[in-house]
């Protein structure tokens, strides 16, 4: 027992630790994430394209050596902590800023994890009229959706008017969900991510006959594939047509459950105070 | 002749004022750079609070803006150091926190920083905005003044000079580490989840971000295990400075990320 105090509750190891973080962490920016095999073999050759994909170095923060990394880390934060706690307590130190500090990053470190496991995501597209139908039974009736633009014609916001319903009984009317401003409802949050206006046939079906239209602008970031939530959809009809086609507006809707979120968020608030209780305390004990 | 030229000429002349007093008989510190620190502050403040009424929003949107203000907080960080009296005066310190507020002007000025004033996109009309940029460029600013403290300390061998800029190098850092904190890992992580519905994306910018926040950390661990404060601390704390320019110009530039916006 000792002996692992002494390993993991040094110090030193956390130094490495972080050195190592700070490396990788570099070499993940430089090196892309995320493409095909053939990419890296064309772009770095065989043996350095074989050995970014053997290392993990194409899916760096979901590969085997970052999270052994961090669950490395975690331990030696866990370990650090609670020497560091009992060792202030016997001397009657009241120097507690470093604790809150490891504790806050142990529960941030174990709230990401839950996180990654946990988290789901799902896409929808809203046009006005449409009722969607989201995990746990509620339903977005969508009123509208438009988007608002600057003198210069550039655009300045997305929105998707709805009301939320569960079970026939109205849960709320005329909410807004825009870009910055989700709508949270029964553990989930609703994001605003794309605008565009479609052309549609005059049947009022916009799939495959719509051309998006060239000024259509994402909010956020593109949809990512292989993500789903048990979201559906009822298409309402389409605006009023005008020489065999009409122009109806849509929305792409991000729709998230995240129930580590909580979790992350009073954690970087403990990790802050706790950084703030640290230095305060340190630049007051400075000798003027 | 604009305002961000008035600011520039008074950085510069401050910078004069530095070096003519650093090389003076009494090797004292002048009295009048700290107000001429002051007031290119103010008008570049000034700047900034008149684009940010013109679009309705904190103008920290664009590369001018953004290098206008975290020109004026290294003026501002540079001024309080001089105004303090807890900590050692440095004319090195005093005068290279004044050179790169000019330098990250100067540069505003140059054409990788378009003047031409643009209405922020949807993702940016976010009151977290202002809470996200200034604090991480004010944190930065700090460690302007930890990274010129630790190139002194780097190229000096006396030994009470050595006491004095490590001294001033760890209470910027000490001061601009929560700040930066703050900015960049707490509010930035809340703002994201509230646009784009992940607090983490593993992002360019918010690894940069990360890795230069790691070698802050890194730097005061290592202060804790060498009692005897060798160069080491000083070359990462060095390093952390470089890593937080990185994060601004390098990641803007030439990695592309959720933070490029058109």
């Amino acid at each position: 027992m000792r002996g692992f105090r002494v390993l993991f509750g040094s110090v030193r190891l956390a130094i490495a630790l972080i050195a190592c973080l700070v490396l990788t962490g570099i070499l993940a920016t430089i090196v892309p994430q995320g493409e095909d095999a053939a990419f890296y073999l064309k772009r770095y050759g065989g043996a350095a394209g074989g050995l970014i994909r053997a290392t993990g170095f194409d899916r760096f923060f979901s590969s085997p050596f970052f999270i052994i990394l961090i669950a490395l880390f975690a331990v030696n934060l866990a370990t650090c902590a609670i020497g560091r706690f009992l060792r202030e307590r016997r001397a009657g130190s009241r120097r507690f800023g470093p604790d809150v500090i490891h504790l806050g990053l142990i529960v941030l470190l174990a709230g990401a994890g839950y996180s990654a496991a946990s988290r789901n995501v799902g896409y929808l597209e809203a046009s006005p009229g449409d009722s969607l139908t989201l995990p746990g039974g509620f339903v977005l009736a969508v009123r509208d959706v438009s988007s608002t633009s600057y003198p210069d014609g550039r655009p300045r916001d997305y929105l998707t008017l709805v009301d939320v319903s569960k079970d026939w009984k109205i849960l709320r009317t005329g909410y807004r969900i825009g870009v910055n401003h989700p709508l949270s409802i029964g553990g989930m949050s609703v994001y605003q991510m794309a605008y565009a206006e479609k052309e549609v046939s005059e049947d009022g079906d916009g799939s495959g006959s719509g051309a998006e239209d060239a000024a259509s602008l994402a909010a956020g970031r593109s949809a990512q594939a292989g993500e789903s939530t048990q979201a559906s959809k009822a298409s309402g009809p389409a605006a009023p047509a005008l020489a065999g086609t009409s122009t109806i507006a849509v929305s792409e809707l991000m729709v998230v459950t995240d129930p580590a979120w909580p979790l992350v968020f009073a954690a970087l608030v403990v990790v802050l105070f706790g950084i703030v209780l640290t230095f305060a305390r340190k630049l007051r004990e400075e000798k003027p | 002749m604009t305002l961000a030229t008035v600011a520039l000429l008074l950085l510069a002349a401050a910078a004069i004022l530095e070096v003519v007093f650093a090389f003076g008989k009494a090797g004292r510190a002048d009295p009048v750079s700290p107000w001429l620190l002051v007031s290119a502050a103010a008008i570049l403040f000034s700047v900034i609070a008149a684009r940010s009424f013109a679009i309705g929003i904190f103008a920290v949107t664009g590369t001018f803006e953004s290098l206008v203000f975290f020109s004026g907080t290294v003026a501002a960080v540079a001024a309080a150091y001089r105004f303090q009296r807890r900590l050692p005066f440095s004319p090195f310190v005093a005068f290279g926190a004044t050179v790169a507020s000019a330098v990250l002007l100067a540069v505003a000025s140059s054409p990788i920083a378009p003047r031409n004033l643009q209405v922020p996109v949807p993702a940016l009309r976010s009151g977290w905005l202002a809470l996200h940029v200034s604090f991480s460029f004010i944190g930065e600013s700090f460690f302007v003044v930890g990274f010129v403290a630790s190139a002194a300390f780097l190229a000096t061998k006396n030994g009470p000079k050595r006491e004095s800029l490590d001294r001033i190098a760890y209470t910027a850092v000490a001061v601009g580490y929560p700040i930066f904190t703050a900015g960049a890992l707490v509010f930035g992580p809340i703002w994201a989840e509230a646009a784009w519905g992940s607090w983490w994306s593993w992002d360019p910018k918010e690894t940069w971000a990360l890795v230069t926040w790691l070698v802050y950390t890194l730097y005061l661990h290592l202060r804790l295990v060498r009692k005897r404060h060798d160069a080491l601390p000083s070359a990462v704390a060095g390093l952390g400075f470089l890593c937080a320019l990185f994060t601004f110009f390098g990641v803007n530039f030439l990695l592309a990320g959720l933070h490029s916006y058109g």
